[in-house]
């Protein structure tokens, strides 16, 4: 089974990062990894209260295979539906310092993991596309 | 071509489509989100025949074992006969053998079966009243040749099964049981054989939890044991003596019963909150797999951090129960 090499994500060409990484299994290594960051982050934390760390980890792995040009269906739309109604316990919504700091972490992550800097540059610049639909602006 | 069984319909897979789009094809509403074998929401579960490896990719061991596998990423090369995860519908007819209770407000009921089933201890059952009104519960035992299944039921406040259960039911009743559900359960394999195990439940979060000890131990699980069992009062624990008595004779299981208030009635009971005292385990759970039931709260909590203190999230069986009237 092999998946498509490159592909091209919003205008970003993609050399499958994905694939070079190891795949299915490299992501949930990924997702524990960025998902331990995240929660420990004071910062961001809030978002996460109370959900369902199973479904929210399956969500961080597409998000993550997205990053990494792996198979995935996300578009604009679902990701800025399932933004939309996200609040912490104050009621304050994602902004702009939030994604960075999410960002931040999945670089951290994939660093770990042993990607290089290169390649995170990449990730990072397919990231910041997706900004304006994770904080609804 | 092969052909694929649903709720009783029989339709062709056509060339390259996955067992997700031909359902949905027939007009079957089947919860899907990414249709790339991520998000898990299409689930479904094997009732008879094999899926290809890669439709149960990224699954955890146990639901391997139990036959879930990805709608969306199954393209059968026989044919298949599938179900929603929710729909286990194999009914079982049984007779109350025994009702004790175990605690003021939990009581044991054992009944056996009309005929075997094949479960493992840890998983649940849904117990049925009448037609209309059924509640889950965890197995406590061992598959035995009697047939018998092993439930602790908590009196709920209202609670209309459990009143059923404290007030009605008698040895020699018939009930109807229907499963076996879920994916908590030890599972036997070389790697997880070694590894240290932690078992942390409150309440009647013994139950599947005692299953799983037992059934450890009798695979001669080789890794260290840690079970942990909580109250708010050491009144409320219960087979304290079951329990020292089951795992006297091996060294690296260790009981721990935790009461957020001691009243001397439980012996060395340790004091105190039982998600801190469940934490003082070890620095690392890197490595380790872990169980955790009872209350929703309690698990969610320690579910956490746990993972924050290194388990993968794969290793957490976390089964939380959620209370009905």
């Amino acid at each position: 089974m092999s998946y498509i090499l490159n592909i091209t994500i919003r205008g970003i060409n993609m050399t499958s990062i994905y694939e070079k990484i190891g795949g299915e299994p490299a992501m949930n290594a990924a997702v524990d990894l960025f998902y331990r960051k995240v929660l420990s982050d004071d910062r961001v934390n809030g978002f996460f209260d109370g959900v369902d760390m199973e479904n929210q980890a399956a969500k961080q792995k597409a998000f993550l295979t997205m990053a990494t040009g792996g198979p995935n269906n996300y578009t604009g739309k679902e990701l800025r539906e399932g933004h939309k109604n996200i609040k912490d316990k104050e009621g304050n919504g994602i902004n702009d310092e939030h994604v960075t700091i999410i960002i931040q972490h999945a670089g951290a992550a994939l660093q770990e993991l042993g990607v290089g800097e290169g390649e995170i540059g990449e990730i990072a610049a397919l990231l910041e596309t997706t900004r304006s639909d994770i904080t609804n602006s | 071509m092969s052909q694929l069984s649903f709720r009783g319909n029989k339709y062709i897979i056509k060339k390259g489509d996955t067992v997700l789009d031909t359902l949905l094809g027939h007009g079957h509403n089947i919860p899907c989100s990414c249709k790339a074998g991520i998000c898990h929401a299409c689930k479904m579960k094997i009732v008879e025949g094999n899926v290809p490896q890669i439709a149960q990719g990224g699954l955890k061991d146990t639901q391997r074992e139990e036959g879930y596998f990805l709608s969306c990423q199954c393209r059968p090369q026989e044919d298949l006969c599938v179900c929603l995860p929710t729909e286990v519908d194999k009914k079982y007819s049984a007779q109350v053998i025994s009702l004790n209770k175990l605690s003021d407000d939990i009581i044991q009921l054992i009944v056996k079966l009309n005929q075997p089933m094949f479960f493992h201890a840890g998983q649940f059952i849904n117990l049925w009243k009448d037609k209309d009104l059924h509640r889950s519960y965890s197995i406590a035992n061992l598959p035995s040749k009697e047939n018998l299944i092993e439930m602790h039921i908590r009196h709920m406040p209202k609670g209309k099964l459990s009143d059923w259960v404290f007030y009605k039911l008698k040895e020699g009743d018939v009930v109807d049981i229907q499963g076996p559900l879920g994916d908590c359960f030890y599972h036997l394999n070389k790697e997880n054989k070694t590894k240290p195990m932690l078992l942390a439940g409150t309440g009647t979060g013994l139950a599947p939890l005692y299953g799983i000890l037992s059934d450890a131990l009798k695979q001669k699980h080789q890794g260290k044991i840690y079970f942990y069992h909580g109250a708010l009062s050491d009144k409320q624990l219960y087979f304290v003596k079951k329990i020292r008595q089951v795992i006297q004779n091996y060294d690296s299981v260790y009981y721990i019963p935790v009461a957020l208030k001691s009243s001397g009635f439980v012996k060395d009971v340790v004091e105190g909150d039982f998600d801190k005292e469940v934490l003082k385990t070890t620095d690392s759970f890197d490595g380790w797999n872990v169980y955790l039931c009872g209350n929703a709260e309690m698990v969610r909590k320690i579910q956490k951090q746990i993972f924050l203190k290194g388990a993968s999230l794969k290793s957490i069986h976390a089964d939380a129960f959620i209370p009905h009237a």
